[in-house]
């Protein structure tokens, strides 16, 4: 388990749980029973911070007008080798080396925060995708190294 | 992944978990890369999980199908310690996961979700973080 992994991890929850007084859901909670809120408080709670949409290397441009379809993202930065165990993310032998960036203030509808099921990350469910104008400055993805 | 052919499927994953007591955990979203379906039943102290997920594959496209590499998982935990085993993968394209793929997947579904019943307290290896306490 990487050292910084785990410390971005453990800082998360701490502004979460601990600065924000969230109580990050179990795993077994089903989506319709997540916290609905707006991504304004979102972004309250989370001090302003970005929230990360990882990708595989084909899928880089699929995104970069936004999407409705329904997508997970997490708050914690992680290195490609460590995205696919701390996530739990399925393919993976397959590192994920791109990251969307997404201001969370600009998506209207988030559920969470929940504990990955038998992964050690946090996550956030967008519902109803990510509009353009949600995607961080720069409009496309970075490269993660 | 089209939004119906993703309700079609987890319609149809979801008919043939909850014959052996597993409740889908919601319709199914893109989790970095990759269309995950998840699935849990509680039982002798565990939590049990079976775990279906389309990952896009580029270079096996051919015509105007996107074909997906097909992956089911069995996991297990007791909201401390957790365990994740690949039971079985395939490939499928886009109207196999419309109609045929439930069926092909048949067999993989069938062992994931006796392997997730089999797990004991002995099987989780892996530790989640522990909470954290308001100071």
């Amino acid at each position: 388990m990487g050292t910084a992994s785990f410390l971005a991890t453990m800082l998360d929850q701490e502004i979460l749980e601990v600065r924000a007084g969230l109580v990050i859901a179990p795993r077994t909670t089903p989506d319709d029973k997540l916290r609905a809120t707006d991504g304004n408080t979102v972004a309250a709670e989370l001090g302003g911070r970005y929230l990360l949409r990882y990708m595989l290397p084909r899928q880089v441009g699929q995104f970069r007008d936004g999407t409705a379809l329904p997508q997970c993202a997490t708050p914690t930065p992680y290195a490609p080798e460590e995205t696919v165990s701390w996530l739990f993310l399925p393919a993976p032998d397959e590192d994920r080396m791109y990251v969307m960036v997404l201001d969370a203030s600009r998506i209207d509808r988030i559920l969470g925060p929940r504990w990955v099921r038998c992964g050690k990350g946090i996550e956030y469910l967008l519902p109803n995708g990510f509009p353009k104008g949600a995607i961080v400055a720069w409009g496309w993805e970075m490269q993660v190294t | 992944m089209r939004v119906e052919t993703s309700n079609t499927f987890h319609e149809a994953l979801s008919g043939r978990l909850k014959k052996r007591g597993f409740s889908h955990l919601g319709p199914g979203a893109d989790r970095h890369g990759s269309w995950e379906w998840v699935f849990l039943k509680a039982a002798e102290g565990l939590n049990r999980f079976v775990f279906v997920s389309c990952t896009d594959v580029a270079q096996f496209v051919t015509g105007d199908l996107p074909w997906y590499r097909v992956q089911v998982w069995a996991g297990a935990d007791d909201h401390i310690r957790f365990v994740r085993r690949l039971t079985g993968e395939l490939r499928a394209n886009e109207q196999h996961l419309g109609k045929e793929l439930p069926g092909m997947l048949s067999e993989t579904l069938d062992r994931a979700m006796t392997e997730a019943e089999r797990f004991r307290g002995v099987d989780l290896t892996e530790i989640y973080l522990p909470a954290r306490t308001k100071r």
